[in-house]
């Protein structure tokens, strides 16, 4: 017996956003403490200004650039020393993704 | 063998050729000029915003999308920074090459600063060496390098001491470059997650940031007594222990050469085999 046919689908997947607030943050190479509590490795930090002109913390933006890898376990948003703030917050995106589905005939 | 080494290293490793290590910094003006210039639009993609956008891409949109930020990718990470996995043993061939090409300096690892925020910037950090463009811009130009960075000058023994005991640590290495495989900067010792070269090239595939090195390891069954030392030391998910046999059991497509899992198995179950030897693997870089 073999398939036959494919048939692709939507499936409904959490997709976190992880939303930051510069205003409130104090700056990733003071704090980091956000960083330093993710597991996967989901945050890193990273700054705009060129090279050698900047060691101001304020200036270090924490982001999320693996945002895939992220499981919502909220540690981060725990850690922070300015969630009253919202320094830096967790939320999900129900986001409809492909999804193959093979048949036999 | 791949553009890295026929371009640059006259059909024989790129890193460990002479030509790539002698020229310094000042000669990169053009480089310079276009990473100023561009400073925030790179640094965004490569560090920041853009690049979590590439992970949404990956997740969500079509195949062919994702081949056109891949391409984009690709092109992006190899003019810029990018580099190929050594073996210890290359690693040290390399402080061979440097010692009389412009030295060394130790220096505090960037991708941890970044990934870890301000508390890996301090001398707990020190897990890069610096060779040719690296240390002539640190020589001449000593005002374009990070404060945190707590550099210092070592001597070539130390240098090997220092890859040796990085290596013992468990940390795979990679030769690295700044703007073209001509000017060699680093020599890093890496682990996933924390290293983004690993990351980026495991977890979205990106070949531009860090190639497969030269050779490939073979695992021999009968000789593997089953202690899965081979399964912790490696960073690049190649090796797995099996219930089945007791034994480990290797994926050779995903290896990538550090030789970390030969020298931690204790009874020599482990060889390396030269990847140009490999007839499916030879162009798998
Ligand atoms: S919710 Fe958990 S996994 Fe997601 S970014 Fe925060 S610490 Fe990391
Ligand atoms: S823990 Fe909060 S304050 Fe500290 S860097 Fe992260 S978001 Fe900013
Ligand atoms: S299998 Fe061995 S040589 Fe290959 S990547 Fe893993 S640790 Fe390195
Ligand atoms: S380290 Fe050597 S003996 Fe131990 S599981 Fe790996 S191959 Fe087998």
């Amino acid at each position: 017996m073999s398939f036959t046919h494919m048939e692709i689908k939507t499936a409904t997947k959490e997709f976190p956003y992880i939303g930051f607030n510069m205003d409130a943050c104090l700056g990733a190479l003071d704090c980091g403490k956000c960083l330093q509590a993710c597991v996967p490795h989901v945050l890193r930090c990273y700054t705009p200004i060129p090279e050698g002109k900047t060691t101001v913390s304020k200036e270090w933006i924490p982001v999320a650039t693996f945002p895939s890898l992220c499981t919502g376990c909220m540690r981060c948003v725990e850690v922070c020393p300015k969630k009253g703030e919202k320094a830096i917050t967790v939320t999900f995106i129900s986001t409809r993704l492909p999804k193959k589905i093979f048949k036999r005939k | 063998m791949c553009e890295w080494c026929t371009e640059h290293g006259k059909g024989k490793k790129w890193y460990l050729s002479v030509e790539n290590y002698v020229r310094n910094f000042s000669e990169m003006d053009d480089w310079l000029k276009e990473w100023n210039s561009n400073y925030r639009q790179v640094q965004a993609k490569l560090w920041g915003p853009v690049s979590a956008e590439m992970d949404m891409l990956k997740n969500r949109l079509s195949p062919r999308l994702e081949k056109l930020a891949d391409n984009d990718w690709e092109e992006g990470f190899s003019r810029y920074h990018s580099g190929q996995t050594v073996t210890l043993d290359e690693a040290k061939e390399m402080c061979d090459v440097a010692d009389e090409n412009g030295g060394f300096v130790k220096l505090a690892c960037t991708c941890r600063k970044y990934k870890r925020g301000g508390k890996y910037v301090g001398p707990e950090n020190t897990y890069c060496l610096g060779i040719s463009a690296y240390t002539s811009m640190y020589h001449e130009h000593p005002e374009r390098i990070w404060k945190e960075h707590k550099i210092e000058t070592v001597s070539a023994e130390e240098a090997k001491e220092h890859v040796e005991k990085l290596s013992d640590e468990g940390l795979c290495h990679n030769a690295s470059y700044v703007g073209s495989p001509a000017y060699m900067s680093k020599l890093c010792s890496c682990e996933y997650p924390v290293c983004v070269w690993l990351q980026w090239r495991l977890d979205w595939g990106i070949t531009g940031i860090l190639r497969k090195g030269h050779y490939v390891a073979e695992l021999d069954m009968d000789t593997c007594n089953g202690c899965g030392r081979c399964v912790e030391a490696c960073h690049f998910k190649a090796i797995n222990m099996s219930p089945t046999y007791g034994k480990a059991i290797q994926k050779q497509q995903e290896c990538f050469g550090c030789a970390q899992c030969m020298r931690v198995c204790p009874v020599e179950a482990i060889r390396m085999l030269e990847r140009e030897k490999i007839p499916t693997l030879k162009e798998e870089w």
